[in-house]
């Protein structure tokens, strides 16, 4: 059992590399795009770059099906799994999407985001648990799948919308079309910053603790992940 | 006003834009128009059309799409209003919602009750607010529905020259050579197109019924939102909670007093290393206990025909079950689910007679918690009366009497009158877990404990839901328009010959495109000419003046 376990954590962490391989070649497509002409998008870097991510994604679903068979019941059952899930869905719904449209810009996008999202994963609880009653349903294997696959080909849509902009957007002038793009940019810049911190703190095993008496008289005490001295202090 | 009528002849509502039949513009304003505006292909909408009584004026304040919006708007403001704290049947019951709301939450709480908040789903201006959203999709659906539909069953093949080159795709040219619409004829039909004939005119049109979408979509919603409504009928919908001891027997309440359900055993199952998959025992390592099933044996008992509530003994027994989380018990469209529990609940407590200097015992007393006795008797003159039971004593009140907060006995206390040979009037103690105070001087016996028993309570929910169906049938049709309208596009492609020159003009809902795409692969090769988009023309002529 634990040495299957053993296999799908590599598998994960195989994976994990692929995808980072797999984005320097899509971003190698994307630069020697010009001297091809237009549409002829499928070069040999987007090549080797698709290839990596079916190989990536075939590693991942190696993790997710040997940990099937050691926990009883499918790898969605905490945030762990769901996120790794999640990241395994983005990176499908890119090699499906990359079939159709042959633009290997996307694959800029879709292979760090799901890299992120993996190691964002890796910051909770990673052993494999047992399942309380109410997750001991079918719909565990039904909706949280489903739910994850969407959100996924969701993402990748709104990368491809978001690409779009960037092209089609005359930047060189101010407007409001240039400013809610910023917007979402500075929300995208927060949250890759937000992981990268936790992971750092996370990575150093910090808390802060602090104890507090609730409207009924009763201790609390609150931990949390990141330094919120500046916050408490006043 | 009478009926318009066009000068080919067809006979159009009053307030038609575009002849059905032809196209030809009726009114001065459409006449001047570069393009047509074809999105209800210039049909008399009723809200278009009349304003003058009331009835007018409230069609056309429901018709409109913007009002639709902010009452989606108000709906949505309101239903995340009510979720800022719990509604009123989510309370815990010793406290009334005005003290509750007022504790928890303080001057906001207050405010929210004083506001009507705490019931606000079932507040009459909110299902005044569902109703609103109800009609206005009803009128907005047949506003626009029936002239739309009025206008492509009349549209003829030969359309006027006017409605051709004011169609966004559309080419005049003079053709050399005598060239047949056969070949085209047949391209169209190999592309699913259905075409029809008239005096040498085509015109081609497929997927007619992707216009529908939007409003098979919205008759799906309102079967929904008449579902949802539902709800308040009584008998449709029912959702109850019932706490039931171990060995007891209830009434499952929204019954009608029909059924009842008896509690023969509450089980709790944790992971245990070693028996369960070893693979979470690291799991189980950090965390400790997990929980692995909640799950109340019961048996189900219906009352016999004609025997009034109350009446015990006419019960027939209909079965054996194991409510587990995820399994529930099933009957009659009732669904009883583990909801929630209460692990070892006091059910009766044990006190002695005791000497306090010699320490000897006197007897026992044995308290059932829920129906304890005036008096025990202990014999040879030794005696306990109960004159006061504290079920869940919080403490002593300004005037010295002992409080309860409820009848349940989480915190039993007592008041006991001593009697003995030695004190044939008695000694007064009051004795609480942990505590003995003798409020009269100092006593010679005391009440010292010797044992309780205990007993699992189990929550369960009682839930019947029968409107489910017609959400479920009101969320399929919804799903149908959506993707009738979404997937498919009404395209229509006509082709004309005048006075040696050849016309067309094509148009589509939606995917311009895609159906410029398509023409071109049509056009092909026939040397009749493609189409111009005049509406891009446009847009790069204002680009340029941006510029």
């Amino acid at each position: 059992m634990n040495h299957l376990l053993n296999i799908s954590s590599n598998l994960l962490f195989v994976a994990f590399i692929l995808y980072l391989i797999g984005t320097f070649f899509f971003g190698g497509a994307i630069r020697s795009k010009s001297k091809k002409a237009e549409g002829a998008s499928m070069n040999r870097w987007g090549l080797i770059g698709i290839t990596i991510s079916i190989v990536g994604f075939v590693c991942q679903l190696g993790y997710f099906i040997l940990r099937w068979v050691v926990s009883g019941h499918a790898p969605v059952s905490n945030m762990f799994e769901f996120t790794t899930f999640f990241g395994m869905m983005l990176v499908a719904a890119f090699i499906i999407i990359f079939f159709i449209y042959r633009t290997a810009v996307l694959g800029v996008f879709a292979l760090p985001v799901a890299l992120l999202i993996i190691a964002y994963a890796s910051m909770f609880p990673r052993e494999v648990n047992p399942l309380v009653p109410s997750l001991r349903s079918y719909w565990l294997h039904i909706h949280v799948t489903t739910a994850a696959a969407g959100e996924a080909i969701l993402a990748i849509s709104f990368a491809a919308g978001l690409i779009y902009l960037v092209k089609s957007i005359n930047q060189s002038r101010k407007s409001k079309s240039t400013l809610w793009l910023e917007f979402v940019m500075y929300i995208l810049i927060s949250v890759v910053g937000f992981i990268i911190i936790t992971s750092i703190f996370h990575a150093a095993n910090y808390t802060q603790r602090f104890d507090w008496v609730d409207k009924d008289g009763v201790e609390q005490v609150g931990k949390h992940g990141l330094p919120l001295r500046l916050l408490l202090s006043t | 006003m009478n009926d318009m009528k066009c000068e080919c002849g067809h006979v159009n509502p009053v307030g038609t834009i575009l002849c059905e039949s032809c196209g030809k513009a009726l009114t001065e304003n459409a006449q001047k128009e570069k393009l047509h505006d074809m999105r209800y292909e210039g049909s008399a909408r009723r809200s278009q059309t009349y304003n003058k009584t009331i009835i007018d004026k409230i069609w056309n304040f429901f018709s409109s799409v913007k009002v639709g919006v902010w009452l989606i708007v108000l709906t949505l403001v309101a239903s995340s209003l009510g979720t800022i704290f719990p509604q009123k049947d989510m309370l815990p019951t010793n406290l009334t919602p005005e003290e509750y709301y007022h504790k928890e939450y303080g001057w906001v709480g207050q405010l929210w009750y004083k506001l009507g908040f705490e019931d606000l789903y079932g507040s009459w201006w909110y299902l005044l607010l569902i109703a609103a959203i109800g009609v206005s999709l009803v009128i907005c659906s047949l506003d626009r529905f029936i002239p739309l539909h009025r206008a492509l069953k009349n549209q003829r093949v030969t359309r006027h020259e006017g409605f051709m080159k004011r169609q966004r795709l559309y080419i005049d040219a003079a053709i050399t050579g005598d060239q047949s619409f056969a070949k085209v004829k047949e391209r169209l039909k190999e592309k699913h197109y259905r075409v029809k004939e008239e005096h040498g005119n085509l015109f081609a049109e497929k997927n007619r019924f992707s216009r529908w979408g939007p409003y098979v979509n919205h008759i799906g919603l309102i079967i929904f939102l008449i579902g949802a409504m539902l709800r308040f009928v009584p008998g449709m919908y029912v959702d109850e909670l019932l706490w039931i001891r171990e060995g007891e027997t209830k009434v499952i309440p929204g019954t009608h007093e029909k059924y009842l359900l008896k509690n023969n055993k509450f089980i709790l199952d944790t992971y245990q290393k070693g028996k369960d998959n070893e693979a979470f025992n690291q799991a189980l390592d950090r965390v400790g206990t997990v929980a692995k099933n909640f799950q109340t044996n019961v048996t189900l008992y219906k009352r016999k025909e004609g025997a009034l509530p109350g009446e015990s003994g006419k019960l027939a027994k209909v079965k054996d079950d194991e409510i587990k989380v995820n399994h529930p018990l099933e009957f009659a469209h009732y669904s009883v689910y583990q909801m929630d529990y209460k692990p070892n609940e006091l059910k009766t407590m044990t006190l002695q007679l005791e000497n306090k200097k010699t320490k000897k015992t006197f007897g026992q007393v044995k308290i059932d918690l829920f129906n304890p006795k005036d008096v025990y008797d202990l014999q040879k003159g030794y005696k306990v009366k109960l004159i006061g039971y504290y079920p869940n004593f919080t403490g002593f009140a300004k005037d010295g009497e002992p409080q309860s907060s409820s009848p349940i006995p989480d915190n039993p206390a007592f008041l006991f009158r001593m009697y003995s040979p030695e004190h044939p009037k008695g000694e007064v103690s009051f004795v609480a877990i942990r505590q003995n105070v003798e409020p009269l001087g100092n006593n010679d016996y005391k009440m010292s404990f010797a044992g309780i028993e205990t007993r699992n309570v189990s929550a369960l929910t009682v839930h019947k839901d029968l409107t489910l169906w017609i959400l479920a049938v009101g969320g399929a049709i919804f799903m149908i328009g959506v993707i009738q309208g979404a997937y498919w596009n009404h395209r229509r492609i006509w082709l004309q010959r005048k006075e040696g020159n050849v016309l067309i003009a094509a148009h589509t809902n939606k995917n311009y495109y895609g159906i410029k795409k398509e023409l071109a692969a049509i056009l092909d090769g026939t040397g009749l000419p493609v189409p111009k988009d005049q509406q891009e023309g446009k847009k790069e002529k204002e680009k340029e003046k941006e510029v």
